[in-house]
């Protein structure tokens, strides 16, 4: 367990991958049930034993120990405030955590893989990567997904694919989903036109905090709608299509605003550095906005000597838990916003501007 | 984002108020938003499941007498969750559920992955399906011969399905 969270960046926050000037990163996830266990409304504590067990059993599986190394873990044995973490590493949904009593996770140890237990839905496989790698992410969770269905009979109907508890992931129990950060469709008035179009087209579009969540830090998911009637292939190569041309259109933005709008643009990513490198206090949600102008600043070639995934990296090891974590005790309300200052002063340390 | 009031949780909740001309934002965690009172904190897909439903009042008291006879939840307490109790409720409420589903979803028929253990049976009922189609299609067009093909091939995949 231990090692999951001293590790505070899982290799999706330290790595780019492609077009990860936009692009911060893809995750995929498949819903499965267990054929003949009640779902998540009716579960008991025998039919989760059994979960567990035969998901364990799975894990046994030489097919499944050829991706990699795997461990699981019962989420009542793990600490609260390590469960925070895991929590805001996306290791695990918040709604595991609210259930910890009769939930598990499987985690894979360089952490591009999980498979929560006794989710929504039995098994919710889980594989995030760096950048654009949609398909890279997908072909991980169906081999990840392969494995597990050579010892579990799913609950699979011919007519309605893959059976689960909730109707809006039934089918293919396919969600697929890519974080873009898009300051300068935001910052030029482009955003809430591509936004409803991508809508439109049947996608879904959620802040950083997910589902009835506002933008922060001009971040955005957009991920597929419909799991059924379309195959896994069109599902992924639909969002791929408007994604590619997300990222075509933020490219133009920011050409457009450092031809028309140099001054501007740079009298804001400078102020938000300055305020980073010298508050003494912050709150998340400005963290996260002025961090946002810092990557733009890095994107643009303004500012150097650090990395651009420092974004993803400041997203986690400023959260609540982490912080706590750090500190190795309690905080006030007060105290989280002076650590979370410090903690992006050190980190930003190295920056130079790009006179 | 932190929420506002604890500081802690993060923000699930976001208010955006107009009074008198006056706006306002608040950003709080469920538990928080809960406890102001003043905020309906959990609409989700089940909150929707009722408006989809009321579309002839007759039927719905119909539907809410169904029940699953393997999990025993009744369709009516199925609406109210927003979640199905089991795998088998999906044959019980049929016809109702495929109505809900032609609106969620959109279009009905999985043509995704198949669990490789049972995918024998179902890549070949897909086929059988292709072929009957294209047997229509070829009578349809007077091409005789090529219909005679396509029933020699969907009898001889029916015979592999029944051994």
């Amino acid at each position: 367990m231990e090692k999951y969270i001293d590790k505070g960046l899982s290799d999706w926050m330290q790595q780019d991958g492609p077009e990860s000037d936009v692009v911060l990163s893809s995750r995929v996830r498949l819903a499965r049930n267990i054929k003949g266990l009640p779902f998540a409304p009716l579960m008991t504590d025998k039919a989760t034993k059994q979960l567990i067990d035969q998901a364990r059993n799975a894990m046994n599986q030489q097919y499944l120990q050829e991706l990699g190394s795997f461990e699981l873990l019962k989420l009542k044995d793990i600490s609260p405030l390590d469960r925070k973490i895991l929590v805001e590493k996306h290791l695990i949904s918040p709604k595991l955590d609210s259930e910890y009593m009769q939930t598990a996770v499987v985690l894979k140890d360089d952490e591009a893989a999980n498979v929560m237990l006794n989710e929504e839905d039995h098994m919710r496989i889980q594989c995030i990567f760096p950048g654009f790698q949609l398909r890279t992410s997908y072909d991980l969770a169906n081999q990840i997904d392969d494995s597990l269905e050579a010892t579990i009979d799913y609950a699979f109907d011919e007519k309605l694919g893959y059976l689960t508890s909730c109707l809006t992931n039934v089918g293919t129990g396919l969600r697929a989903s890519v974080m873009v950060h898009i300051p300068a469709l935001v910052i030029t008035g482009q955003v809430k036109r591509l936004l409803s179009a991508i809508q439109r087209v049947g996608l879904a579009v959620r802040g950083y905090y997910g589902e009835g969540s506002e933008a922060v830090g001009n971040l955005f998911q957009i991920s597929n709608q419909i799991t059924l009637g379309y195959s896994e292939d069109e599902i992924l190569e639909n969002l791929e299509d408007v994604i590619k041309q997300v990222i075509e259109h933020e490219r133009d933005a920011r050409k457009h605003v450092l031809a028309h709008m140099k001054i501007n643009i740079e009298d804001k990513i400078y102020r938000s550095l300055g305020i980073l490198l010298y508050a003494r206090a912050i709150s998340g949600q400005e963290a996260m906005e002025r961090i946002s102008d810092v990557r733009l600043g890095i994107d643009l070639g303004m500012l150097k000597g650090i990395s651009a995934n420092i974004l993803k990296e400041l997203m986690v090891i400023t959260g609540p838990g982490y912080l706590q974590k750090l500190a190795n005790r309690e905080l006030s309300s007060d105290e989280w916003d002076s650590k979370r200052a410090k903690i992006i002063r050190e980190r930003l340390a190295n920056i130079q501007i790009d006179k | 984002m932190d929420c506002q009031e604890c500081k802690k949780r993060p923000a699930a909740v976001h208010l955006t108020k107009i009074i008198n001309n006056k706006k306002s934002e608040m950003h709080l965690c469920e538990q928080c938003a809960k406890e102001k009172g003043d905020v309906s904190a959990n609409f989700s897909f089940h909150d929707l499941l009722s408006g989809l439903l009321n579309y002839d009042n007759n039927k719905t008291n119909v539907f809410e007498q169904k029940q699953c006879q393997q999990c025993g939840m009744t369709f009516q307490q199925f609406y109210k969750v927003g979640k199905l109790g089991c795998a088998d409720c999906y044959q019980y409420f049929g016809e109702q559920l495929d109505h809900i589903l032609r609106k969620v979803q959109g279009k009905l028929g999985h043509t995704g992955k198949i669990p490789k253990r049972i995918a024998g049976d179902i890549s070949v009922k897909r086929q059988i399906s292709q072929l009957r189609q294209q047997l229509q299609n070829s009578i349809y067009e007077e091409r005789f011969e090529e219909a005679a093909a396509f029933r020699d091939q969907i009898k001889a995949l029916e015979k592999q399905l029944e051994q």
